[in-house]
């Protein structure tokens, strides 16, 4: 364990010790720098993913609602880096469903609003250790913007079998997550 | 950082009070095993006398006294492990089921072995004609409890911590019928056990809707949540 490593374990579980009891100052110190890892988390693991933000966002409001079931005496990581997951991967099992909603309610493709997809692109450790196909159906549907039709079409397969391949590749991406417990 | 993150994060700040921390869940436990095992008792006395010698017979027979403790061992192992799922970073969801699911099985064994060797004298004395349903119903109340409970926590995994809930709640009616309901392994195995695995499924459907309704922060900044 590096000692930036320790120092950050120990001054988180400090903060939401001090948060607790009440402290706002470093309540909003602790929120800050979290906010920073898991957006840094997210983009090391899946790159630009067009809902980091809400990502972000989600486990911020997770970690306040679920700041009570943090034990002081227990590690920091682990209860953090649960709920990030977790999180992460709820939003990329929700995002197509929402941005199929969106577009229907636009009247356009969501992927109109990406001004360059390819340049968004960028290979996560999460993306790159999946499989080709896999790979590819996330790095559509969640990156580019893609409607699962427009996913299924560039990729030469049915709506139905994109929405499948997007089902087992975020499966396979919550299990390489869940492989990372041991590294926390 | 984006300004919908910054109002986010001072409302978030405005919203802090203190809490106590229930990072350990033995204070939960407790209650939910007092309530639960209390009203069970309760009603599966209001409902039919116990079986003819059966308290007697736990401790006059050990290999039947050895499997009311295994069945109450699997209760509080459930209990706990439905607690503990609803604690982020406590342990792997393999983690949190092997024991339960141990004692659980070993639980059962009891009653496949009873089969050709049962630990208890086989006998239809006390039998109750609608214990399978009995079990079910009898077991909603604490099931409930424990998705209340369940859900003042964090529950992440709803789909495990409900399936735990469900199974927990029905294995203490399912286990005192064995004190309550004739004694024939294979009647238990069917009616006394089963409805574990019924309960344990309704708790699995229903996890995800009982224990994931959003909580929201009162927003006085920044746009909703989306």
């Amino acid at each position: 364990m590096t000692d930036a490593f320790a120092d950050d374990e120990q001054r988180w579980s400090q903060l939401m010790a001090a948060a607790h009891r009440g402290d706002t100052r470093l309540y909003e110190q602790l929120l800050r720098e979290l906010a920073d890892v898991i957006e840094r988390y997210i983009r090391s693991r899946f790159g630009a993913l067009s809902f980091t933000e809400d990502c972000v966002q989600e486990c911020l409001l997770a970690i306040h609602t679920g700041r009570h079931t943090y034990d002081p005496q227990r590690a920091f990581r682990p209860w953090f880096f649960t709920i990030v997951r977790n999180k992460t991967v709820d939003l990329l099992r929700r995002s197509y469903a929402g941005e199929r909603v969106a577009s229907a309610a636009l009247g356009e493709s969501v992927v109109d609003a990406v001004e360059a997809p390819d340049e968004q692109l960028s290979a996560g450790d999460v993306l790159a250790q999946l499989q080709p196909n896999f790979r590819s159906a996330l790095t559509l549907t969640k990156i580019c913007g893609y409607t699962l039709a427009e996913a299924a079409e560039r990729s030469g397969i049915s709506e139905s079998a994109m929405k499948s391949r997007v089902s087992r590749a975020v499966r396979a991406a919550e299990l390489l997550l869940a492989q990372e417990r041991n590294l926390e | 950082m984006t300004e919908n993150r910054e109002d986010l994060i001072l409302d978030l700040v405005a919203d802090l009070r203190p809490v106590r921390s229930a990072g350990r869940i033995g204070g939960a436990l407790l209650i939910w095993l007092a309530l639960a095992v209390g009203y069970s008792v309760f009603i599966v006395l209001a409902t039919g006398p116990l079986r003819e010698g059966a308290l007697h017979n736990v401790v006059r027979e050990p290999a039947f006294g050895v499997e009311t403790l295994i069945a109450a061992l699997a209760i509080i192992a459930l209990a706990h492990a439905a607690l503990r799922t609803a604690i982020p970073g406590t342990s792997s969801r393999i983690a949190a089921l092997a024991l339960p699911l141990a004692l659980t099985a070993a639980w059962i064994a009891f009653y496949v072995i009873g089969l050709w060797y049962p630990a208890h004298p086989v006998s239809t004395l006390g039998a109750r004609p609608h214990c399978l349903w009995q079990t079910v119903l009898f077991s909603i109340p604490s099931l409930v409890l424990m998705l209340w409970l369940s859900r003042r926590l964090l529950p992440l995994r709803p789909r495990s911590t409900g399936l735990l809930a469900g199974a927990a709640a029905a294995a203490i009616p399912g286990a005192l019928m064995q004190l309550g309901c004739m004694y024939v392994p294979a009647h238990i195995l069917g009616y006394h056990i089963g409805p574990v695995f019924i309960v344990a499924a309704i708790g699995f459907l229903v996890g995800p809707i009982a224990l994931t309704a959003r909580r929201t922060v009162p927003r006085s900044r920044g746009m909703p949540m989306h």
